[in-house]
């Protein structure tokens, strides 16, 4: 039954541009058919033992390795990157791809080709199908049948829903669900809401490479609450505890963690900012979205909800003035005329914080990258230097200061690109997904960081896909789907609009959830 | 892609060596009248045989005879000539300097127009398969072309991104020149660095799907090519026969480099 | 000595480099254009942006074939995107990259520093003009004309293609996304080998 498929054996493992090995003296087996999650905090090494088993270093990625690796020949791995998996235009093309690198006859490959768009439900797309224009999680889906074409005996998945919204990892995790027990299974990955209650066994790394502990998922949480904590990682939200068990009222201060947190409503009478009937179009004749009313005042907390492509991007980057209103009025209570929406003018009164941080940067220091709007207004050098200095403490960059931005981690890349837009005190900030991909210790202080800001009179609009970060922390929600703003109120409001919920494939928030099944049960 | 017609039943390797011959033809006639004549081949069967929309066969003409006055006002305006008609500065108007412009112009129209045939009746993929399977092009390069032909539209798409983050943090606020300058590349750092990592993650995956590069593979698509290939070089060739033939019975023609 | 032929990373990121550079001289083409058409030279100075992909693919690979088969990519990557000049670049990337290959060749692809880069956008520049003399009739123009072109293109090229090119790859150096590029790992030596 149990035969071992994958082992390693006192394995080390170094980059060639780092000083220390990523991964030390590792003994690990994984069985035929198994289910395994690597768990651990960002940097912990997990994704290079996951490159490691499946061949990926050293054959495409040059490291030194000492001790023995033992794995089949035919394994397949699904990346995180959804649009970096792909060589060809065309779905089934990508798909054949596969099948022409093992040299199977071409005539054979039309039926291989149907049968695996049919598993992985993509059978409703013709084989013509430009790739460009499939969403982020089917175009995961179609790698995923891009590699289950090679037939392979472990399925390696590295953080395959890191960039995908709620709807898209919900997709990918079940897909995954349907394949265990086929093929032996091992993933990377944060989401572990959908993967909890099916996966055989969890690999806990430290953060310096070590194995910590390994075992069923539920009761390796129960051992190493502390550690998991500390180390920052997205914990099931439910857990320790089940639906039953909450309603049955065993574990109070977890439904108090779900309440919304106290909110004071805007003192101030003159709205900050006002946009009437705002519409922007695509081309001449495709709005992207159209009809938005939205008032905004100082101190509020706006979160934009809705769904990947509905425009929250380009609703936030038009508030800027990056792009230019179709039709509609946009009117700051610091703007005279309409000469004045230009994101040169705007930006001295609005901070914004991009999707990407990579794309704000424009210095080689962390140091700089947050002094930068100092030194341009040529504020005194001593009042630059102890602000700087502030907030690289505070938001943990200090001993990095001297580093250049893009060799930073992911989660001090969004902590610096935040941190560069709070030197100077904007009326206004703009966020784009600030906490996406992020984990749970980056979320909750940047999170405190702007609740603070809120308090001091700076209004927020946030675009982001977590609903509990709307329930908890927002003062307003809007949510912006299918060309329109569907919603514009507060969120507990909202959260009651069942119809609106579906339209912008939301979930409710976990509070209004137990709710909901203690009332019905 | 939408039906173009016979043009876009042809084997696009082919289709690309038959262009290249008569463009490169085209080089050696330096008198406008003659190269007027063999620019209309390509035109004509752009008009006539691409089944286009006439508003997409209006809005390149204009854009092309925007560079065909380009091209010709280079040799024109700037050309070697004893006629002078107008001198100032280094501006040197001659009735010799318009027709080698002339030339140029209809030479650059006809290269403009069999660019344009190529690209509205060929698949991108059909195109590089077809490099690989007749040209014996590596599928090593083959398939990287493929993989980074997709990424353009991201990449536009990250460059206005990256540039509006810049507008945002008031770049155009730089003062000195030697700031200026900086600021004007500096857009190029993430895009560089962003299309390097994903250069790298497409390697890693592609890699991890069994490619190495060889010609150790089957093909899914194979691109035929067969006798409408040779009909369509014999009917160019001919067209073209017959316009030479008549140029030079006008006395109009002359041979050479311009 | 490390491999001579090019390994699959190293050709995609060849090609993706090419598709990037075809990204920002579509920024470039309006700029060219306008300065050149007034004066019938003025432009030339920033001709030489149109060969900064083999500079940066050579400089960052650092293999034989890489400055030729980058300018390649370009120009195919011009026609697969839809460009009707796509024909036409095809034949002047082919020369652009041949002559920046050919200084490489000479130095035998052992040095790398700024000399030999404006070596490269030189001979580049030479490959462009055998192109421009043969198709584009530029030995009608005036010899002022011709004189300036070339006086401008090639000093251009030292600092819009060689000296800009050496620029940006040395920051993108500096993120760290090259660290597995010859460009860093032949600074490298193992603890032994440092003297």
């Amino acid at each position: 039954m149990s035969t071992p498929q994958l082992l390693c054996e006192n394995l080390s493992v170094q980059y060639f541009d780092r000083d220390e090995p990523t991964l030390k003296k590792i003994n690990l087996t994984i069985n035929q058919g198994e289910s395994v999650l690597f768990l651990g905090p960002s940097g912990c090494g997990k994704s290079t033992l996951l490159y490691t088993l499946s061949g990926i270093i050293p054959r495409s990625i040059h490291a030194w390795i000492k001790g023995n690796v033992k794995a089949p020949q035919n394994v397949g791995t699904l990346f995180q990157d959804p649009d970096s998996q792909f060589c060809m235009l065309e779905i089934a093309d990508e798909i054949a791809f596969s099948l022409e690198n093992k040299a199977i006859p071409p005539e054979k490959m039309p039926d291989r080709i149907a049968s695996l768009k049919k598993q992985m439900d993509l059978d409703h797309l013709p084989d013509h199908t430009q790739i460009n224009t499939l969403s982020g999680g089917l175009k995961q889906r179609l790698a995923l049948a891009a590699v289950l074409a090679m037939e392979p005996e472990v399925l390696f998945c590295d953080e395959p829903t890191a960039q995908l919204d709620p709807a898209g990892t919900r997709q990918i995790l079940n897909d995954l669900s349907q394949l265990k027990g086929k093929h032996t299974l091992v993933l990377v990955e944060h989401k572990l809401d959908g993967l909890m209650d099916w996966i055989d066994r969890v690999i806990l790394f430290s953060p310096e490479g070590k194995i910590i502990d390994e075992g069923a998922p539920l009761p390796l949480f129960r051992r190493n609450e502390t550690a998991i904590t500390r180390y920052g990682i997205w914990k099931p939200k439910l857990w320790p505890a089940t639906w039953e068990s909450i309603i049955k009222g065993k574990h109070p201060e977890k439904v108090e963690q779900w309440k919304p947190l106290p909110k004071s409503s805007p003192t101030e009478k003159e709205p900050l900012l006002t946009l009437s009937e705002g519409a922007l179009y695509h081309r001449k004749d495709k709005a992207l979205w159209q009809k938005v009313n939205l008032t905004v005042y100082p101190g509020e907390w706006v979160v934009l909800l809705g769904p990947n492509g509905a425009g929250k991007s380009s609703l936030l980057q038009t508030l800027i003035g990056i792009h230019s209103l179709s039709s509609g009025k946009l009117s700051y209570s610091f703007t005279q005329s309409d000469k004045e929406l230009k994101p040169e003018i705007l930006s001295q009164h609005i901070g914004f914080v991009f999707q990407n941080p990579e794309h704000q940067f424009i210095t080689d220091r962390v140091e700089d990258e947050v002094a930068f709007i100092g030194k341009l207004e040529k504020w005194p050098e001593k009042e630059i230097t102890e602000k700087v200095e502030k907030l690289l403490y505070d938001f943990r960059l200090l001993p990095l200061r001297e580093a250049n931005p893009y060799t930073l981690s992911v989660g001090q890349k969004r902590r610096l690109s935040v941190a560069s837009m709070l030197l100077k005190e904007y009326k206004l900030l703009l966020l784009d997904e600030p906490t996406f991909g992020q984990d749970a210790t980056t979320t909750e202080e940047l999170l405190e960081r702007l609740e603070i800001l809120r308090q001091r009179g700076t209004a927020i609009i946030m675009a982001t896909h977590d609903v509990e970060l709307a329930y908890r922390h927002a003062t307003k929600a809007a949510v912006l789907a299918e060309g329109q703003l569907l919603f514009s109120g507060p969120p507990e409001e909202l959260f009651t609009h069942t119809e609106i919920l579906k339209q912008a494939r939301l979930e409710r928030p976990l509070y209004l959830e137990y709710q909901h099944r203690r009332n019905f049960g | 892609m939408e039906d173009r017609g016979i043009i876009g039943q042809l084997n696009p390797a082919f289709k690309l060596a038959t262009h290249g011959f008569f463009m490169l033809l085209l080089t050696i006639i330096s008198d406008p009248f003659t190269s007027f004549l063999l620019m209309l081949i390509p035109l004509i069967i752009t008009f006539t045989m691409l089944r286009l929309p006439a508003k997409i066969l209006f809005t390149t003409f204009v854009s092309f005879l925007f560079l065909f006055f380009l091209s010709t006002w280079s040799l024109a305006a700037f050309g070697r000539g004893e006629t002078i008609w107008f001198q100032w500065a280094w501006f040197h108007f001659t009735k010799e300097g318009l027709m080698n412009g002339l030339t140029i112009g209809f030479r650059m129209l006809a290269f403009l127009y069999y660019g344009f045939i190529f690209i509205m009746t060929t698949n991108p993929t059909s195109f590089v398969l077809s490099l690989m399977q007749q040209f014996r092009l590596r599928p090593k390069w083959a398939y990287a072309l493929l993989a980074g032909i997709r990424f353009l539209p991201l990449f536009h798409q990250e460059l206005a991104q990256i540039r509006a983050a810049h507008r945002v943090r008031g770049v155009h606020r730089a003062t000195s020149l030697r700031e200026r300058l900086q600021t004007a590349f500096r857009f190029t750092i993430p895009l560089l660095a962003q299309g390097i990592r994903k250069a790298e993650r497409v390697a890693i995956a592609l890699e991890a799907r069994g490619f190495d590069g060889s010609w150790n593979r089957t093909f899914y698509r194979t691109i035929p090519w067969g006798y409408k290939d040779v009909v369509y070089f014999v009917v160019l060739l001919l067209a073209h026969g017959i316009l030479i033939g008549l140029s030079t019975a006008l006395g109009m023609i002359r041979w050479g480099l311009v | 000595m490390k491999e001579k032929t090019l390994n699959i990373r190293e050709v995609i990121l060849t090609v993706i480099i090419a598709i990037l550079c075809g990204v920002l001289y579509r920024l470039w083409t309006p700029i060219y254009d306008f300065a050149d058409l007034l004066t019938g030279f003025s432009g030339q100075f920033v001709y030489g942006f149109w060969f900064i992909a083999s500079i940066i693919a050579a400089y960052i690979i650092r293999k034989p074939g890489v400055a030729f088969l980058a300018e390649m990519a370009a120009s195919s990557g011009e026609l697969l995107t839809g460009s009707s000049y796509g024909l036409t670049t095809l034949l002047s990337g082919a020369l652009q990259g041949l002559g920046a290959e050919a200084v490489l060749m000479a130095v035998r692809y052992r040095r790398w520093d700024l000399p030999v880069l404006m070596g490269m956008s030189v001979a580049a520049t030479a490959g462009s003009f055998i192109v421009d003399y043969a198709f584009w009739g530029y030995a009608e123009k005036t010899v002022f004309v011709q004189t300036m072109s070339i006086i401008l293109r090639t000093v251009g090229s030292l600092f819009v293609c060689g000296l800009l090119g050496k620029w940006i790859v040395d920051l993108v150096a500096k993120t760290g996304v090259l660290n597995s590029y010859a460009i860093i790992t032949s600074k490298k030596k193992p603890e032994w080998d440092k003297s």
